[in-house]
């Protein structure tokens, strides 16, 4: 019995020209289920890979990719495109908001494509913005922004949330209370939630740490006694 | 290559999806700009050649009694005149498998309009001929043609009856297909014949052709000019030749009537003598008898009275042919003094149409060019101010840099105008060497002149060309990057704050809440940008309204023959008469067995004035007072009385030269300057031609002194109406004969070349959607890279990103083409205006099949570019999602 999430001997290697570049080789490594992985290296190390990879948003070379009892890396376009509809939550560095949309429509746009889905008046309270919900993303500041973006994610009711350094565009303090938010999102609901960033003080919110060098998976460490995210400095 | 050098090379590269429609654009634009115009030059230079290589005429000289030899070695002396030669023709009857057509034969001329030949060689006997090589292919050579009249005479003017063809030629006197009209045969000449001089019979010539010493281009102001100048002295050295060709004849008749006379003199005198002889004699006889010559002598008596009985048949033969004499003394003194025609090369058939036929492309070269460059300077606005608000940052670090300003701007301005300045050389020469073809080889088919038309390039239209291309892109790209380099090097560095998001009006209302929100994305996108949004609009309508103006213009041109011909005009022919005709004339016209009914008309020429209005037209009046059957005056369906005294009824062509309504007054003014008030009252529905009808009483009030006489008539069901026309030209009561249905081929042939028009303006649209849609989706899609990896991050298969992509193209194109079609209407409106030719007034009705044509062809261009950019939409990478906002 394969964990919730599998990763098995995964490569990815880019052809650019004559050269071969290996963004990600061999790496294989398991997440279970409501846990927090945080994926930490510097940049270029392949966590982007990995999380293209693990978003269905990319292929890989070689290996074999589970969630679920599911191989995504048997899905073809299509396929992979509704796994992305119906599995996963994205949260990006940038919030990556609809500008042309209000804050409660950005979450319509992304729910209005699933069968199963919460209410996203409900989600927008959930994330603390019920007063904005009718502003546009110019009008948020950026931790609002990025919790309209979770408040998207979180919507879809996916089996995994994916932020792609979550924090990166954030203040220290606006960053706290949207790790703050993930966390407890996750430990309420009991979602597998994967982070990607380049900060390990991340890690000590996490069940589980991956660290990436190099194309390759250095160490995997699972962290018995997570920190709450008011008690991590950086 | 410097480095800003290179940047700008490398940007053309990466970006030659947007370079690229500049191009085209502008090529498109200058294409159809210079290509239009190049038409009427390219046309006329090329007819110039051919009537400089064939010494076309500048005019030609006719009399009532020919030319003698003598005179027209003077007239070729004349002042100005460069070589004048006397020629002949004759129509005869050519009888050619089975049917005999009817021909016209010419003489030979060889100073003035010489022929071409198309096979064989020129006649060199007096039994050779060569023909016209529109009717005959070179298989004809070798064969023998003979010539017959329907009057002894014709075959009479030919010393032999029988030519053989030696050669196949073109004539300058026939550029076109229109070969006229004759009283032999079925009316129609199918072709000409040319022969040496020395086939005919007659010892005078027909016409006289002049050319001039002075040489200009033909239908130019100039060579209008040095004509109307020439005239009066063509006119003289015309009325001296004919006058002199006059003496001639009334001096050989009167020497004949002499001649008779003096023989008459001489045997009167004979007689007499002879007589008085007899009466000496008898009285001699009666003095020999010894008795007395008295009156009282019975015996003198007796005998006198014998000698009066034997000469009184001889008196009374003299007696007679005094009288005899007298009548012919009276024939010549009689003897009409000549009228002289005086033409020019307007009067030639082919000559003239060629003339109407380049005019139309000319009129219209205008609005579409215009409309062109109009899309042109706009995309050439989204692309540049797409491409500095990229590239802002960049600007900011050539800026820090320390590249002065001018430098920077030059990347754009040589990106904007090297693209500008290819696409306006390629659209000029493509244009102009392609465009006159196109048309040529619609027209070629009625003109024999030329295979091909020669390259005309005119200079003043290529600079013109290249500076609006250059404004429309340069200058454009110029004010585009002018506010981006006014910025500090900081303020460009830092990005531009994205446009917010808007509520849009819309939202105010509830139905907001209604529209499915992904039509709220597109709606407010649509309502942000407002540059693409009319650019957009302008590019879509345009396309809709070009192909509705070209589905018009062939809706309009088709029906107009058959409104003209099938509702209004019922006649099947008008009669030009000789002279007014007797009621038992007229009965006799009737009663000839190819007219079915007729109506009989006084007709004058009058110059009418409405406020600053002046037109000149032909007055018609209807002898009996009604025009039913054969003309429908209708306004709108309405029918029109015949105007009574003092009225006037005009055709809605002539109104509108007039600018008149029905009730307002006309003065009518003739050639000897009485003048006359008429009220309008009415105003007809015509198409063809232009009519103007007044009572009676009206017209002799005006035109007492030079009233023309004809007739409308009515051939019987199914008849050949040109055999009726020719049996109708034999009664000597009738001078001329002008079908409809000849008019109607005229006009259909003449606008054949307008499919050609109507083709050009449908691929034109075509690529004007094309290049709008492509360069609006590429900026939006490029713009919108991030929105569009986003939602395929949250899981939109392709076909929906699409559909949330092309929403607003979807919304826009429906727009645009619904006010494309009001666009269409007000161009076809124009453009039907502009090339109204001469008497024909169309009808702008457009049928309703090609409003739906022109909606389905736009979505159908619409849909041929997004399809093309889905593939576009599909590579764009999901990780640009993942990149930071720059």
């Amino acid at each position: 019995m394969p964990a919730y999430i599998e990763f098995i001997n995964v490569e990815k290697t880019y052809r650019v020209g004559e050269v071969e570049i290996h963004a990600l080789r061999d790496a294989s490594f398991s997440i279970a289920q409501g846990e927090i992985c945080v994926i930490v290296g510097a940049s270029g190390a392949g966590k982007t890979t990995l999380l293209n990879i693990l978003g269905g948003m990319d292929t890989m070379s070689a290996g074999e990719v589970w969630l679920d009892g599911k191989e995504i890396s048997r899905y073809n376009e299509r396929q992979l495109t509704a796994y992305r509809r119906y599995e996963i939550g994205f949260v990006f560095q940038f919030y990556n908001l609809i500008p042309n949309l209000t804050a409660i429509e950005n979450v319509e746009l992304a729910v209005q494509i699933c069968k199963e889905h919460l209410d996203p008046e409900k989600v927008i309270a959930g994330v603390g913005l019920a007063e904005r919900k009718n502003n546009f993303p110019a009008q948020l500041s950026g931790g609002e922004q990025q919790r309209v973006a979770i408040a998207r994610a979180l919507a879809k009711k996916p089996k995994l949330l994916l932020c792609d350094e979550p924090t990166g565009a954030l203040d220290y303090n606006t960053g706290k209370a949207i790790l703050k938010l993930l966390q407890d999102t996750c430990r309420k609901t009991n979602m597998t939630v994967v982070i990607v960033t380049h900060n390990s003080a991340l890690c000590d919110m996490a069940d589980r740490v991956i660290r990436v060098k190099s194309g390759t998976i250095q160490s995997v460490t699972e962290n018995p006694a997570p920190l709450p995210v008011a008690q991590i400095e950086w | 290559m410097n480095a800003l050098m290179k940047s700008t090379f490398r940007e053309i590269k990466n970006s030659a999806g947007r370079y690229l429609a500049i191009l085209v654009i502008i090529a498109l634009g200058v294409g159809f700009f210079a290509g239009l115009k190049a038409c009427r030059p390219a046309l006329i230079d090329t007819v110039e050649q051919y009537f400089e290589q064939q010494k076309m005429y500048d005019f030609c000289l006719m009399s009532s009694v020919g030319f003698s030899g003598d005179s027209v070695a003077d007239v070729s002396g004349g002042e100005g005149v460069l070589a004048a030669e006397g020629a002949m023709f004759e129509d005869v009857l050519v009888a050619d498998s089975g049917t005999s057509r009817v021909f016209r034969i010419h003489s030979i001329t060889d100073t003035v309009n010489t022929l071409r030949l198309v096979s064989g060689r020129l006649p060199e006997n007096a039994d050779e001929c060569v023909v016209d090589a529109g009717c005959f292919g070179a298989d004809i050579l070798g064969e023998a043609l003979s010539v017959s009249g329907e009057a002894s005479d014709a075959a009479a003017a030919f010393r032999t009856a029988s030519f053989t063809v030696v050669g196949t030629v073109t004539s300058p006197l026939y550029i076109n297909d229109e070969r006229g009209t004759t009283s032999l045969g079925e009316g129609k000449i199918a072709g000409f014949i040319f022969v040496e001089p020395s086939a005919f019979t007659a010892g005078y010539y027909k016409e006289v052709y002049v050319t001039l010493d002075q040489q200009t281009q033909a239908y130019s102001d100039d060579y209008r000019a040095l004509i109307a100048a020439a005239k009066p002295d063509m006119t003289q050295a015309a009325e001296t030749a004919a006058a002199l060709r006059y003496e001639a004849i009334v001096a050989d008749a009167q020497k004949t009537v002499d001649d008779a006379r003096t023989a008459l003199d001489s045997a009167a005198a004979e007689l007499s003598a002879q007589k008085d002889a007899a009466v000496r004699e008898a009285a001699e006889r009666m003095t020999a008898m010894g008795l007395p010559v008295l009156p009282e002598e019975p015996h003198y008596l007796q005998a006198l009275a014998e000698i009066d009985a034997a000469f009184a048949d001889a008196e009374k033969e003299c007696e007679e042919q005094y009288a005899a004499l007298a009548a012919a003394q009276k024939d010549v003194d009689a003897i009409q003094a000549p009228s002289v025609y005086v033409l020019t090369r307007s009067e030639n058939a082919g000559y003239a149409a060629f003339e109407q036929d380049s005019t139309i492309i000319e009129n219209i070269s205008v609005v579409f060019p215009a409309f062109f460059f109009l899309v042109a300077a706009l995309v050439c606005v989204t692309t540049m101010t797409r491409m500095v608000d990229e590239q802002r940052t960049q600007i900011g670090v050539w800026k820090a840099m320390g590249y002065h300003k001018g430098k920077i701007s030059r990347k754009y301005l040589f990106y904007a105008g090297s693209a500008g300045l290819l696409g306006s050389v390629i659209g000029f020469f493509a244009g102009t060497a392609s465009i006159p073809v196109i048309f040529w080889l619609a027209y070629k088919t009625s003109y024999n002149f030329a295979e091909q038309l020669l390259f005309t390039f005119d200079p003043v239209m290529y600079v013109l060309s290249l500076t609006i291309s250059m404004l429309c892109t340069a200058g454009i790209a110029f004010l585009c990057c002018r506010s981006a380099l006014r910025e500090v090097p900081a303020a460009i560095l830092r990005p531009k704050t994205p446009k917010s998001g808007k509520r849009i009006f819309l939202e105010r209302f509830k139905v907001w809440r209604r529209i499915g929100f992904l039509h709220k994305v597109s709606l407010r996108n649509v309502i942000r940008y407002k540059q693409r949004f009319f650019l957009m609009i302008l590019g879509i309508s345009g396309c809709t309204a070009l192909l509705l103006t070209g589905f018009g213009i062939r809706d309009s041109i088709q029906n107009v023959t058959d409104y003209q011909y099938g509702e209004i005009a019922h006649y099947d022919a008008k009669l030009t008469l000789t002279e007014e005709l007797s009621a038992g004339q007229m009965q006799e016209l009737l009663e000839q067995g190819s007219i079915a009914s007729a109506v009989f008309l006084s007709e004058g020429n009058v110059t009418a004035a409405a406020g600053d209005g002046m037109q000149s037209m032909q007055l018609t009046a209807a002898l009996t007072g009604d025009l039913q059957g054969f003309i429908e005056l209708r306004c709108d369906g309405e029918a029109l009385p015949y105007p009574e005294a003092d009225e006037i009824l005009l055709c809605r062509g002539l109104a509108d030269k007039l600018r008149v309504k029905a009730g307002e007054t006309l003065t009518l003014t003739d050639a000897s300057y009485r003048r006359i008030s008429v009220s309008v009252a009415g105003v007809f529905d015509n198409y063809v031609g232009e009519y103007a009808f007044v009572s009676e009483s009206t017209l002799a009030r005006l035109t007492v002194d030079t009233p023309v006489h004809s007739a409308y008539v009515c051939f019987p069901e199914g008849a050949d109406s040109a055999r009726a026309a020719s049996e109708l030209l034999r009664n000597s009561a009738v001078s001329h004969v002008t079908l409809n249905e000849d008019i109607r081929t005229t006009i259909e042939t003449s606008f054949a070349s307008l499919d050609f028009i109507v083709l050009l303006i449908i691929l034109c649209a075509g690529a004007l959607a094309f290049i709008v849609l492509f360069n609006l989706i590429n900026i939006n899609i490029g713009e919108r890279i991030r929105e569009i990896a986003t939602i395929k991050v949250l899981g939109f298969f392709n076909a929906e990103s699409a559909a949330y992509v092309f929403r607003e193209v979807n919304m826009l194109t429906a727009a645009g083409a619904l006010l494309g079609l009001l666009f269409g209407r007000f161009l076809h409106t124009f453009v039907m205006a502009q090339i109204r030719p001469g008497g024909i007034c169309f009808d702008s009705r457009i049928a309703w099949s090609s409003y739906l044509l022109s909606l389905g062809i736009t979505a159908a261009f619409a849909q041929l570019v997004k399809l093309a950019m889905r593939y576009r939409l599909k590579q764009v990478s999901m990780a640009e999602s993942l990149k930071s906002v720059e």
